[in-house]
């Protein structure tokens, strides 16, 4: 059975909705890069957006808007990845506990804080009482969402679902973050809506052909790990025409992508980068799902992602890689 | 198996206490709330005790979550002897929602204000926690985490299942862990479903839920890795479904359609009809919304008349949050094995316009298949259905 990038939506530091980055893409200059805004009057009313959060309005226009490019209007299956959830909400409900000494509580922020929010609330927008998850786990959030939905399909209990991978990053937790050095990379924020089903569209992006999630600092480890992936696969590196990391500048981590590529492809490789253009979040590498997607689909590489030279030959299998600090990696392959 | 809850540390002390129908909900000791007129389902073991039960150092940034985890991990990995195998391929998939909360809440405030420490940051997420029983045992090489509130854990199962389904992995360890924060204490209690007295699932005079903490994981082997280790399992996870109930973010549908539908899924899943399911471990919360909504779902999927023992635990454990699909799972399986309905707590009537009672009379009988309900917040229903190892 073959799996297909059906459509895909972001919602992040580029123009929103469209893939226009591909072509025009705008680096991150500051420490801390906040999502453009969509008009979301086409997608939500003014009442109910109202009582929605930014972060949740981002997650219905991505979704409506992948979903939209489908045709389908019910997915079986909506997931999402999220680091730290509908964040603002936590916050405020915090502080207000704090500062009221646990008195004059508003359930709404409570109700709208829990990570499952957003998968939850998009299902109910959809009225759609399929197969519904979250998945919260630091930077391989969103994979463990696309692990899900692989899973499901393979074993035939979905025929198509609705991924995304959704973080906001408030001026608090940048701050918080900064204290304690988390990432030595500009701070992004993440809203990816992806469509993958069993079945090929006329728009079919590419096929997803695994995924996979690997814990271990051991860099020894991870190239087995990955060398045994491509096995599984039927795949040897040679095969692989582009890798595209999660490479972010951060000199702490970045040296364990150049090990680990250097022992998967004694050859070389051709490497695109996507975190100075999107900026590192826990979901971040939905965006190097998305831009792989785009390369495979338009059949070009743009400059302004590629880390080193231009591949050599003809581009039709893609290894997309990302280390969350070096110890939680993820593995996605994708074919045209 | 392992298990920690208000009802001790260990299956053997879940077991007594659920023959005895001794409940472990009663006054706040730990948690520090200025709200302590609330029952809790604590378990009673501080932070410190928690380590030595573990078998580590104690250090006061180490989040309750991940102590509970830990604690309850390991008597799972050592009941199934994983920790003795070599070459370990073994997957972690756990289900929280607080994650490090406990110590947010306490520091968070200071914070913002200066320079003190804010080393908390790095350990508030989710992800973190379920990371902090993989560095207490290094069996693993792959974790991840799920959060869908109250069905995290149920969740966190079917994954783990499906790594097994898919070949990915031949053993897996699932289930989750939460502690009490004052953060969703104040939330529950702001949507007023708590209850001021011990909570009464599926009776009429139930007013709400007791909050509890606890962890609670299964070892889930694939057949081949049950033969080539000689191992005799405790049951067979037979099937499982999750559906949305779609309806609002915190109250259940009047026909609790969503779990109508993951109660279906799984017996579809499982090849089983409705009339095989010889006990049932409902989510039973004891707020009004959910034991209607519930019972009705219940009598849709079984029928009127034709329903099996039905009881909720919560009234032992307390709501458990994310972690009560895991100890749910746990003492399903306990019933399974030891041939018992364990008894609703607290049950005095019938609710007007549901068709059936919980078990209130101690129960001993044969078990085939018992299945466990977990829903949460957002409609997010799973059911899980556990079967006598043929």
């Amino acid at each position: 059975m073959s799996i297909f990038i059906n459509s895909a939506a972001q919602i992040s530091t580029q123009n929103p909705l469209d893939d226009s980055f591909f072509a025009h893409a705008v680096e991150c200059t500051q420490k801390y890069c906040r999502a453009v805004e969509a008009d979301y009057r086409q997608f939500v009313s003014p009442g109910a957006a109202r009582r929605m959060g930014p972060l949740l309005k981002r997650a219905v226009a991505t979704t409506v808007t992948a979903l939209g490019k489908t045709g389908i209007a019910n997915p079986d299956a909506i997931i999402c990845g999220t680091g730290l959830g509908c964040i603002e909400n936590t916050e405020k409900f915090l502080t207000s506990m704090i500062e009221n000494g646990e008195t004059c509580m508003q359930p709404t922020l409570f109700i709208n804080s829990t990570h499952n929010t957003i998968a939850s609330q998009v299902a109910t927008f959809l009225k759609c009482n399929g197969y519904n998850s979250t998945f919260a786990h630091l930077g391989i959030s969103f994979e463990s969402a696309l692990m899900d939905a692989v899973m499901m399909l393979e074993t035939g209990q979905i025929g198509n679902a609705l991924v995304g991978a959704h973080d906001e990053m408030t001026p608090t937790y940048f701050k918080l973050f900064e204290k304690v050095d988390y990432w030595q990379a500009p701070h992004g924020e993440c809203s990816v809506s992806f469509v993958i089903g069993n079945e090929r569209t006329p728009d079919s992006l590419c096929r997803l052909l695994d995924v996979d999630l690997f814990h271990s600092s051991d860099i020894g480890q991870v190239l087995q790990r990955a060398l045994r992936f491509l096995v599984k696969n039927g795949l040897e590196p040679s095969g692989i025409g582009l890798a595209v990391t999660g490479r972010n500048g951060d000199t702490r981590y970045d040296g364990s992508y150049d090990s680990l590529l250097a022992g998967l492809f004694p050859e070389g490789v051709a490497e695109c980068r996507y975190k100075h253009v999107f900026g590192e979040s826990f979901t971040a590498p939905a965006y190097g799902l998305l831009l792989g997607s785009l390369i495979l689909f338009n059949g070009t590489v743009p400059e302004t992602f590629l880390y080193g030279g231009k591949p050599s030959g003809g581009c039709d299998t893609i290894l997309c890689i990302n280390s969350f600090k070096s110890k939680d990696w993820s593995f996605i392959l994708l074919g045209k | 198996m392992g298990v920690v809850s208000a009802l001790g540390n260990g299956v053997e002390e879940h077991l007594r206490a659920l023959l005895e129908q001794r409940s472990g909900i009663g006054k706040m000791k730990y948690l520090g709330s200025v709200h302590d007129d609330l029952p809790v389902g604590e378990v009673q073991m501080s932070n410190e005790e928690l380590c030595e039960a573990i078998g580590i150092g104690y250090d006061e940034r180490y989040t309750r979550t991940a102590l509970l985890g830990a604690l309850a991990v390991r008597e799972a990995v050592r009941e199934a002897g994983l920790d003795r195998r070599h070459g370990s391929h073994i997957a972690l998939v756990s289900g929280t929602t607080v994650g490090g909360m406990d110590k947010s809440e306490a520091l968070y405030e200071e914070s913002l204000k200066g320079d003190c420490d804010t080393g908390f940051i790095k350990t508030q997420d989710c992800g973190t926690t379920t990371e902090f029983a993989i560095e207490c045992f290094p069996l693993f090489d792959m974790t991840t985490t799920i959060s869908t509130a109250c069905s995290s854990a149920a969740n966190a199962i079917m994954f783990g299942a499906n790594l097994i389904r898919t070949g990915r992995y031949d053993a897996v360890v699932v289930g989750g862990s939460e502690c009490l924060t004052k953060f969703h204490l104040n939330g529950f209690n702001s949507l007023l479903i708590l209850d001021h007295e011990q909570c009464r699932p599926f009776d009429e005079s139930r007013a709400g839920l007791n909050l509890g903490e606890g962890a609670g994981y299964l070892v889930l082997e694939s057949e081949d890795s049950v033969r080539e280790n000689g191992i005799s399992p405790l049951c067979e996870l037979k099937g499982y479904g999750n559906a949305c109930d779609a309806f609002h973010q915190t109250a259940s549908s009047s026909d609790g359609q969503g779990a109508y539908l993951s109660m279906c899924k799984a017996l579809a899943d499982s090849g089983l009809a409705p009339e095989d399911i010889d006990y049932v471990n409902a989510h039973g919360t004891g707020t009004p919304n959910n034991d209607q909504s519930e019972g009705v779902a219940l009598e849709r999927v079984f029928g009127v008349g034709k329903m099996p023992p039905v009881s909720s635990t919560k009234c032992y454990t307390g709501h458990t949050t994310s972690a009560s699909g895991g100890i749910e799972a746990v003492i399903s399986i306990l019933a399974l094995r030891n041939s018992f309905c364990p008894v609703n707590l607290n049950f005095r009537k019938r609710i007007e316009g549901l068709s059936f009672s919980p078990v209130s009379e101690p129960c001993r009988k044969e078990l085939r298949n018992v299945l466990s309900n977990s829903f949460g917040f957002g409609g997010n229903d799973s059911s899980v259905i556990f079967s006598k190892a043929e």
